[in-house]
């Protein structure tokens, strides 16, 4: 048996000041103009402790141990202006374990098992300009997930296909979720939404039909779903409501991505390649309320090109079918958005070329 | 539940031009970020080729 180990230490600082000011003009005399400010100023800092131990024995079992501390201590003063601002401070501190087991049947098949639990620090939240912020927003609570992982990678005789599958499942605890602000025209918080879980697979290959022609492609499914007596803010409602049995926010159900590859060297120096690629993304929600979401939509790039040793030369298409897809939406119903959203479309259609020189 | 392939990108924001009605937002950001990481480790042996989890 032999031992690998490994310790570290990790320590960062952050400061964020914000000042922030909206003017809005009487709106023909019938609605008084309105002036309105914020101030925030967070303070941060934080230490991290981790340390692991890989245990190898005869060659084919890996198990691994590991545990990390974390400490953070945060400062806030929120409010109006810097002079009406209140103080706030909080520190949070947890132990995260992680253990995992893997198994080499041979040099180029393991089966592995992981389970690691998961923290983010609680905080505070800049305050908002122009509208209050709901009571009980200014803080948020820290996350926790348990994430649990089974998998298997490999690569099949004659080194021409390599597959790996994994199945995973993650438990959060109060899921710390961006949640908009009702009349805030786009203001945010984060606040904690309860429980959710997310469960899923992933498949992903490689297969080297000849030295030329490379083909790709990987799959995944995903079911992520608040739970029970989760709550979010619906910003179009204007309430805090149950969201338990709602999709996650920008979780896609499936996401998919294949391609292929092909590449010719007439001389030592210079390769000819021409690459294809089609990634598919399921349907997914803008926010915890599902009311709206962005349908699935698939979007396909080419690329080509030379490659010599001096120099290269490439073109490019990415979305070539120009797919018209809005990956990005928040709540604006009581700002005035017919469909009580407002988007922002992905890319077109966009191409372009690459010429250089290397020295 | 409702979805659309199109969401509406069409809201209209005051201007000068638009009756003397306005909304401007000033925003002032600061932001000072400090990071510093070390790794002590046992000495490697051989590379597997396989990374565990």
């Amino acid at each position: 048996m032999s031992v690998r180990w490994q310790a570290g230490v990790f320590i960062f600082s952050q400061n964020y000041e914000q000042n922030a000011r909206n003017d809005i003009s009487s709106v023909f005399g019938f609605f008084p103009g309105m002036v309105s400010t914020s101030s925030s100023n967070l303070d941060d800092w934080g230490v991290g402790l981790y340390g692991q131990a890989d245990f190898i024995i005869r060659d084919k079992l890996h198990i691994t141990a590991g545990l990390r501390f974390d400490h953070e201590d945060k400062e806030a003063d929120l409010g109006p202006t810097r002079a009406l601002a209140t103080s706030f401070s909080d520190s949070y501190a947890e132990a995260s374990p992680q253990f995992s087991v893997a198994y080499r049947f041979t040099p180029d098949q393991m089966a592995y098992v992981s389970v690691a639990r998961g923290f983010k620090a609680g905080g505070f939240n800049p305050a908002p300009t122009g509208v209050p912020a709901p009571a009980g927003t200014e803080t948020y609570s820290p996350e926790h997930t348990w994430n649990y992982e089974v998998g298997h990678k490999a690569k099949w005789p004659g080194n021409r296909l390599e597959s790996t599958v994994a199945l995973f499942y993650i438990d959060w605890n109060d899921l710390q979720l961006n949640q908009q602000i009702p009349f805030s025209g786009g203001q945010y918080f984060i606040g904690n939404a309860g429980a959710a879980n997310s469960k899923g697979i992933e498949f992903e290959t490689r297969f080297f039909a000849s030295p030329w022609w490379e083909l790709f492609g990987m799959v995944g499914y995903s079911h992520a779903r608040f739970l029970g007596n989760s709550t979010a803010f619906n910003a179009n409602l204007g309430i805090n409501e149950a969201v338990g049995g709602n999709t996650l926010p920008y979780t896609p159900t499936f996401s998919s991505n294949v391609g292929t590859q092909i590449s010719w060297a007439p001389s030592v120096h210079t390769t000819l390649y021409l690459r294809a690629q089609i990634a598919l993304s399921g349907d997914f929600m803008y926010d915890a309320s599902n009311a709206m979401g962005q349908d699935r939509y698939s979007l396909t790039s080419f690329r080509g090109g030379v490659r010599s040793r001096h120099w290269f030369a490439e073109g490019w298409i990415d979305n070539a079918f120009d797919t018209h897809y809005v990956p990005i939406a928040i709540p604006y119903a009581q700002l005035g958005a017919p469909s009580g959203y407002v988007g922002e479309s992905g890319a077109p259609v966009t191409y372009g070329a690459r010429l250089g020189i290397n020295f | 539940m409702e979805d659309r392939s199109l969401t509406d990108l069409d809201y209209q924001a005051a201007t000068l031009s638009n009756g003397g009605l306005f909304a401007i937002r000033e925003n002032e950001d600061d932001q000072h970020q400090f990071t510093q990481e070390f790794r002590f480790s046992s000495a490697r042996t051989r590379d597997s080729g396989w990374r565990t989890p």
